[in-house]
């Protein structure tokens, strides 16, 4: 449910969900929408950088999920609007994210998230216990969008089978599957047909869409190559 | 998704905190273990997590960029 938790956007979780539960979209909504600190300004970078309006059904998909839109949106667009929406001060972090990034990165939310804990991962960083590496882990992985296949569907419940990743060595990867439950909203179209075999995209523990064939595949390709390039930085951090 | 944030611990109970945000806001259960943080303390948060304790000077300075980002969300 968007900002059930509080981490991010306006105090209007409720008035979406209900939007979310009879499929209706209200002008209101979309101011809503556009209170997500974090969400809203990359989804103006790819409208912007490729032609369309924010609210196009690809290009929140791009942002959230993955697809080729992404691949459209040049990095030095990308670093010009990151750089241009902050204060001077912060500009010199930024480009030296973006020469540690490379001409590879992408404004995919997984990558956003993954990316902000750099400082605590790279070897500058602090001597993380292995408590402390776990905790980190577990926001990203409850924050990132990840998926997983259906296994079983409960009343309000599914159990997933979903892919997790893991930090060793200062380097984030990609583990084995194993079995997750989640919350859903049987309310939320097409949850209510929900069965064994789909793939859902998962956040914060919360199954929030059904994935095609196609989306299951963008993000999975899209999380690897966030996952490669936040690996690259922190190899060339480690230099 | 969520987006790193700076506040300042209201209340201690433990390795959880309260937090309360420039904006006002404020959040109870934020895990503070990592940065064992005191009362009055400037804290960078993630979800639901205390990643360090900033000294006022960087925390102010975190407030001017977390502006801009806002005022860039709204297309100012």
């Amino acid at each position: 449910m968007p900002n059930q938790l509080g981490y991010c956007g306006p105090d209007s979780a409720g008035e979406l969900l209900a939007h979310l539960e009879d499929s209706s979209i209200s002008q209101r909504m979309i101011r809503e929408l556009m209170k997500f600190e974090a969400a809203f300004p990359y989804i103006r970078l790819i409208a912007a950088s490729t032609g369309k309006e924010p609210f196009e059904y690809e290009v929140p998909e791009a942002y959230w999920i993955g697809n080729p839109l992404l691949d459209t949106v040049k990095t030095n667009e990308f670093y010009e609007f990151s750089h241009s929406t902050i204060t001077k001060r912060e500009r010199a972090s930024v480009k030296k994210l973006f020469q540690l990034a490379g001409q590879r990165v992408v404004p995919h939310h997984s990558f956003h998230v993954i990316s902000t804990f750099l400082p605590y991962i790279s070897k500058d960083g602090p001597d993380l216990q292995n408590e402390s590496t776990g905790k980190i882990l577990q926001q990203v992985e409850n924050c990132r969008i990840s998926w997983g296949k259906v296994i079983e569907v409960r009343k309000r419940e599914l159990v997933v089978e979903r892919v997790p990743l893991e930090i060793s060595e200062r380097r984030f990867s990609v583990s084995s599957p194993r079995p997750s439950i989640v919350k859903y909203d049987p309310l939320v179209k097409p949850f209510d047909v929900v069965k064994p075999g789909d793939n859902v995209s998962l956040h914060w523990g919360f199954a929030c869409e059904i994935l095609t064939r196609g989306q299951l595949e963008n993000l999975i390709r899209y999380t690897l190559l966030d996952i490669r390039t936040v690996n690259d930085m922190l190899a060339r951090l480690k230099r | 998704m969520c987006i790193t944030r700076v506040g300042k611990v209201v209340s201690v109970d433990s390795n959880k905190v309260e937090i309360e945000f420039f904006d006002g806001k404020r959040m109870k259960n934020v895990d503070a273990s990592m940065v064992h943080a005191s009362k009055g303390a400037m804290v960078e948060v993630f979800g639901n997590l205390a990643l360090s304790v900033l000294t006022r000077k960087e925390a102010k300075r975190r407030e001017a960029a977390w502006k801009s980002i806002t005022s860039a969300a709204k297309g100012r």
